[in-house]
């Protein structure tokens, strides 16, 4: 036996061991319960949504099959695109400002010193909070009648500064934004603290004996080795904007008159509100193709380069 | 040569001095949303409308102990940590079952691990809201609309996309000589797994369990259209209904709310390294 095992290579003997170990009998024990759960509670669903989108399901009675009308309806349907027009604005605000906002906070907190922890955490805490939450806290402060900033506002006289925040015809998309910079700039931060601690020092050596000042080397060594993380951000950014709901829905549940609502609010507020499920689920299937288009426009853009 | 000197130390230190005032203004101002709500808790309500931002003249606690004695507190957070218990449980430990399958049985030429892994990541690009119906439709038809059930089953599935890439590369960490060594040894692969491989996930493990918990304890959607009664209300679910609830009483619908977020704030920020950590992983791979 000792000299049977001595003249096979290790190699062998482990992967012999390994193939009398595992069967695929054994694999699909133990992959079964989690494939099953994804399967009904993932694709399963999907495929019912496809099939309620083609009737003109109302919750009860008979329904019928309407077949595409849902949806045709929901391309001609006005409140959909300012839906759509709606989190654009959010995203797009969302994105201008948390972006190069946490980028200059991530310098400035880099170092690992006790303030800089205190800071992180500060801004961090935001990200923590539900949607719901969020969307209390600020109604204390952009409501128009009792919130803060009109309250402020007409205390130091400038009464005609006071806007409809939430709850009038066009702001709110925009409120959103900027509470989304609320909840996310924390986390943006740390995410370029990670790209900036993967830099070598080396390389910021060599700048510095090169004679560059702090913002050259910002400029022209940091800020280039950051595209990935750049990506990231965007990649983020976007995807998150796209699915804004809870905020929206906590803040002033899509009205008055669907004004502020979101894509992902009109859907619910249509299904579960108006409870036209057939139109709702039309919403939900385009919705879906649009939000995954997106993504994986996003993905394979940045994935070509990282390649 | 001295007094160049003390002038490059006076500019650093006012730097530095500008750079702390700047991030002291910037952290004010976000920390000053839960700020204002605490104040307003700590109002009276004639106060909010007649003296929107100014201090409180007597500090109102006792509108945290009205807020307080109106949400059955206990049961709604006993009901928010059963959701929590039952559906990261069983969704985390089905998805390390299947990341051992998949990233440490070796046979045949793989492609079937492979493939199987794909599936699950294809999940990772698939907006949770078009399930939202669907799931209320499956909830009637299994009986468990307004049962706690309803949001803890699903969660059972949508644990995977993200959780299997997050423990799949934990274990792909893990050098195969250990199993093999364990197995060659005569350990089983159950062994393998509990005794061997658990230990040495238990930073992912870690990382995968706070974002779950975070991720439930703040789900909105499926709770709002499965939770129906008072009996099954999640901490969200109450913070939601405030509005409706003190209509326009600002002082104990804030009152409400702190005492719901802030221990929940600085419980979830000490993780805050994890939380990242995480979740970029999951949004380079995906």
């Amino acid at each position: 036996m000792g000299s049977l095992g001595n003249n096979l290579s290790p190699g062998i003997f482990r992967r012999c061991s390994m193939h009398l170990v595992y069967t695929k009998k054994r694999f699909w024990l133990y992959s079964f319960p989690m494939i099953f759960f994804y399967t009904i509670f993932i694709f399963v669903p999907i495929a019912i949504a496809f099939w309620y989108s083609l009737t003109n399901f109302r919750g009860i009675g008979e329904y019928g099959i309407v077949g595409i009308e849902n949806f045709i309806n929901v391309l001609k349907d006005k409140l959909f695109y300012r839906c759509l027009s709606n989190t654009l604005k959010s995203t797009f605000v969302s994105m201008l400002i948390s972006i190069p906002l946490s980028f200059c906070l991530a310098l400035l907190v880099q170092k690992n010193s006790l303030s800089s922890t205190i800071y992180r955490s500060v801004l961090f805490s935001p990200y923590v909070m539900g949607g719901i939450v969020v969307g209390l806290v600020w109604t204390f402060i952009l409501d128009p009648s009792k919130g803060f900033i009109n309250a402020a506002l007409t205390k130091i006289g400038l009464e005609n500064w006071t806007q409809q925040w939430i709850g009038g015809t066009i702001l709110t998309p925009y409120c959103v934004g900027v509470i989304t910079v609320w909840t996310g700039t924390g986390f943006s931060i740390l995410l370029w603290l990670n790209g900036i601690k993967q830099i070598s020092g080396d390389i910021l050596e060599a700048g510095l004996i090169d004679g560059a000042t702090k913002w050259q080397q910002i400029r022209y060594i940091t800020l280039p080795l950051l595209k990935e993380t750049l990506k990231m951000q965007i990649v983020l950014g976007f995807t998150g904007g796209l699915k804004i709901f809870d905020i929206v829905q906590s803040l002033t549940g899509g009205g008055p008159n669907h004004f502020s609502e979101t894509l992902v609010s009109y859907m619910y507020n249509i299904t579960f509100t108006q409870r036209r499920f057939g139109y709702g689920m039309a919403i939900a299937i385009v919705e879906f193709f649009f939000t995954m288009a997106v993504t994986l426009f996003f993905m394979r853009v940045t994935r070509a380069e990282v390649e | 040569m001295m007094k160049a000197n003390t002038a490059a130390k006076i500019k650093k230190y006012s730097l530095r001095i500008l750079k702390h005032l700047f991030l002291i203004s910037v952290c004010v101002v976000f920390a000053f949303p839960v700020f204002w709500g605490i104040i307003i808790s700590l109002k009276t309500q004639s106060e909010i409308f007649t003296a929107p931002i100014a201090f409180p003249e007597v500090l109102q606690w006792n509108n945290y102990v009205e807020a307080f004695q109106k949400m059955e507190i206990w049961r709604v957070l006993g009901n928010t940590l059963l959701i929590c218990v039952g559906s990261i449980s069983v969704g985390l430990a089905c998805v390390v079952m299947v990341c051992f399958a998949v990233t440490r049985m070796k046979f045949g030429d793989g492609k079937l691990q492979e493939r199987v892994y794909n599936y699950f990541i294809l999940g990772m690009i698939i907006p949770n809201f078009v399930l939202l119906f669907p799931i209320y439709m499956m909830n009637s038809k299994f009986g468990i609309v307004d049962s706690l059930w309803g949001v803890i089953l699903p969660y059972w599935g949508w644990t995977a996309p993200m959780h299997t890439l997050l423990i799949a590369g934990a274990f792909r960490g893990i050098p195969l000589s250990i199993d093999e060594a364990a197995i060659i040894d005569g350990a089983k692969p159950l062994q393998v797994l509990i005794r061997v491989l658990l230990p040495l996930l238990k930073p992912a493990l870690m990382t995968s369990l706070i974002i779950c918990v975070l991720g439930c304890w703040n789900e909105y959607p499926l709770s709002s259209i499965t939770l129906i009664s008072e009996k099954n209300l999640t901490v969200v679910m109450t913070l939601s209904k405030f509005k409706g609830q003190f209509s326009s009483n600002y002082a104990l619908m804030s009152a409400g709310a702190m005492i719901l977020t802030i221990p929940q704030i600085i419980f979830f920020t000490c993780f805050q390294k994890q939380i990242v950590g995480g979740m970029t992983s999951g949004a380079v791979k995906g």
